[in-house]
């Protein structure tokens, strides 16, 4: 039988160190040694199966693919000089693409996602544009846009992954980045339209921002405010 | 043996566990029994198939009904025995385990239940598990007696066993209203996935009694006031914005009402201390556990909560509801109530009592309450003869709840053997 030296408790015999304070245990007097005595709790390991994502994924695929398939023959058969399937299967991809398709992957990796996303949403508006006879929108105000969101989401999931960030510093980087992205989506709709390149509405959503991120900041440096914050915003 | 009944309804307190169910965690419990003897586990095998059919309350799987979950018969057999694991209480899933919704282990003495809370509370395991360690000692040739928890098997179960008890209590008129406020939880660094780090604490149950006794305390009110007492030193160490500190302790109807049931059957009392209003001596905290405790602690508080249960379960909008929509309003309610409201939980189903005879073949018993999500931990105590074992089931890698815990008892003049499944 050994104690604990620093806690007082008694441990038990296959004990190599206290339970509460890791003490090691050195008893040189012990009728059995540590290795020969029978421990408390076995060593046996039983880790639950995994929830199947994929299979999840699977069946979900398969149910946005059955109307779909159903629409294209019913519009084939019955064409009434054009093909109004276009717009429900066209849909149907872009909303399987976005909600299901990440569920396929074991470990989704944003570096994959949100280029085949962003290519998903340009084909997309690529097959309205071809149905609806565009004139230049498609490269010169679609594409920019989407690369830009695109980016900014892909920035976005990058910090988020990062669970071990300070909650402060992680909506700094936020209202950063969104005030980032304001910048471009508004040069780009400016230099479609062929107006001033001079941003305005940006401006005024990246002051806001910029007020928010000196608040935040400052919360970070006063920790009752911060624990304020946290007590009445919890979730 | 009339014929068993086929498909149960699930009690009242049961209705909330499904919902609660996730992939990584559902509210789970282990009662265990430690013999004198190395388990046999063909005997044992033998022992829980003997035992099955007297309580037909467990031998259910949980199936979807359009309103509400249900258990019928489950035409698995038997659960299969399993060698005991280190990381007890992980996650139910409804299909597998046969089905099942409780687990059986065995290693060298011990014999461990695994039960999900919705099939029964620690009582109803406590008889089960009981029953089953009775008939494993007659299968190995001693002459067991019932009584206390051991249940005679060649009885069939009583329809006052197997019905939903919280109905017969009668309702109230006044409600008790059940405030849910942001308590504080402790933090460290999370165990692995599925896995808890155990701690239990032998302790003699004359020391405690005595210990208690000292402080005008009962058993219950000394451990949760401890358990309190620890956690409110703990959040005032790390020198941050002080939140109210909440004991949950679990109570057990079966005696206030005299239904003696073994499906869920227990009600809790959340009890706490404002670091706010000042700083508290252990015997302030116990005091303040003392007095809350035996004010609310009546009958009359009781069918009050009770009422408040069942209106909610039994009110035209809940019961029209479909299925899948209540459990997941249940999951998402769950995750701002439940277990945010609380600092620790503290189940205490006392001294089991066992028949004479079979006492001398074992050795205690313990009963583990599952680790929860947000509750840093989660204590059980009970005891058989003199020995009384206190169970810490920690989610964190820490364990300097427990050490504060124990070495408390040590200061005071009691004698603590620790066990622990940490390596």
């Amino acid at each position: 039988m050994s104690y604990c030296v620093n806690c007082g408790v008694e441990l038990d015999d296959s004990a190599k160190k206290c339970a509460l304070c890791s003490t090691p245990v050195v008893n040189l007097n012990a009728l059995i040694p540590p290795e020969e005595a029978v421990p408390p709790f076995p060593t046996r390991v039983v880790i639950p199966a995994e929830v199947r994502r994929r299979y999840g994924a699977f069946i979900a695929s398969m149910v946005f693919l059955i109307p779909n398939i159903v629409c294209l023959v019913i519009n084939l058969m019955f064409n009434f000089g054009y093909l109004w399937a276009t717009y429900i299967n066209a849909t149907s991809a872009l909303v399987w693409l976005l909600l299901v398709f990440p569920f396929l992957f074991k470990n989704p990796k944003s570096y994959i996602i949100v280029p085949i996303d962003a290519l998903g949403v340009f084909l997309y508006t690529a097959v309205f544009y071809a149905v609806e006879h565009g004139h230049g929108w498609l490269f010169e105000l679609a594409l920019p846009l989407i690369l830009v969101v695109a980016a900014f989401a892909f920035s976005v999931a990058e910090w988020i992954k990062h669970k071990k960030l300070d909650w402060p510093i992680l909506i700094t980087s936020l209202l950063l980045q969104t005030a980032v992205a304001s910048f471009g989506i508004e040069l780009i709709f400016r230099y479609y339209y062929e107006l001033s390149l001079l941003p305005v509405v940006s401006i005024i959503i990246a002051a806001c921002c910029l007020a928010l991120v000196a608040f935040f900041l400052s919360v970070l440096k006063n920790k009752r405010l911060r624990a304020w914050l946290s007590r009445k915003f919890f979730i | 043996m009339p014929k068993q009944k086929q498909w149960f309804k699930l009690d009242n307190a049961a209705t909330v566990f499904p919902g609660q169910n996730t992939s990584r965690w559902s509210n789970i419990f282990r009662f265990s029994v430690m013999l004198t003897e190395k388990i046999d586990p063909a005997i044992l095998e033998q022992a829980l198939a003997d035992v099955m059919p007297r309580f037909p309350c467990y031998d259910v799987r949980i199936r979807n009904g359009l309103f509400w979950h249900y258990f019928e018969k489950n035409p698995n057999g038997i659960p299969e025995i399993q060698p005991d694991i280190v990381n007890p209480c992980h996650r139910v899933k409804f299909k597998e385990n046969r089905g099942y919704l409780f687990r059986i282990y065995y290693y060298e003495n011990r014999i461990s239940g695994d039960f999900y809370h919705a099939l029964t509370d620690g009582l109803g395991a406590c008889y089960f598990v009981c029953t089953l360690a009775a008939q494993y000692l007659r299968l190995c040739g001693h002459n067991i007696s019932v009584g206390g928890n051991v249940l005679d098997i060649t009885f069939p179960a009583t329809p006052e066993e197997l019905d939903d008890p919280y109905k017969k209590c009668g309702l109230s008129k006044g409600k008790v209203s059940r405030r849910i406020s942001s308590v504080y939880h402790a933090k460290g660094t999370k165990a692995p996935k599925h896995m808890v780090n155990i701690t239990r604490g032998i302790v003699s149950l004359d020391d405690v009694r005595a210990l208690a006794k000292s402080y005008g305390a009962t058993v219950t009110e000394f451990i949760g006031a401890l358990l309190l007492f620890v956690h409110y030193e703990k959040q005032k160490e790390e020198k941050r914005k002080q939140k109210k500190v909440c004991v949950q302790i679990p109570v057990s109807l079966r005696k206030t009402f005299g239904i003696h049931t073994l499906r869920n059957f227990s009600l809790y009392y959340l009890l706490d201390i404002d670091p706010m209003l000042g700083e508290y001596t252990f015997e302030e905290v116990l005091r303040h556990i003392i007095f809350s405790l035996r004010d609310i602690n009546n009958e009359k508080t009781l069918r009050a909560m009770n009422t408040a249960n069942l209106k909610l379960a039994n009110s035209p909008f809940m019961r029209v509801m479909p299925l899948v929509v209540k459990d997941l309003a249940i999951g998402i309610a769950s995750l701002f109530t439940g277990e945010k409201a609380t600092t620790v939980l503290f189940t205490n189903l006392g001294k089991i009592d066992l028949p004479e005879d079979m006492l001398e073949f074992v050795d205690c018993v313990e009963v583990m309450a599952g680790p929860g999500r947000l509750n840093a931990v989660r204590c059980g105590g009970c005891g058989v003869k003199d020995k009384f074992i206190i169970d810490f089931a920690n989610i964190f890698e820490e364990s300097d709840i427990e050490k504060r815990f124990f070495t408390v008892l040590v200061k005071m003049g009691a004698h603590v053997k620790i066990e622990s499944n940490r390596r």
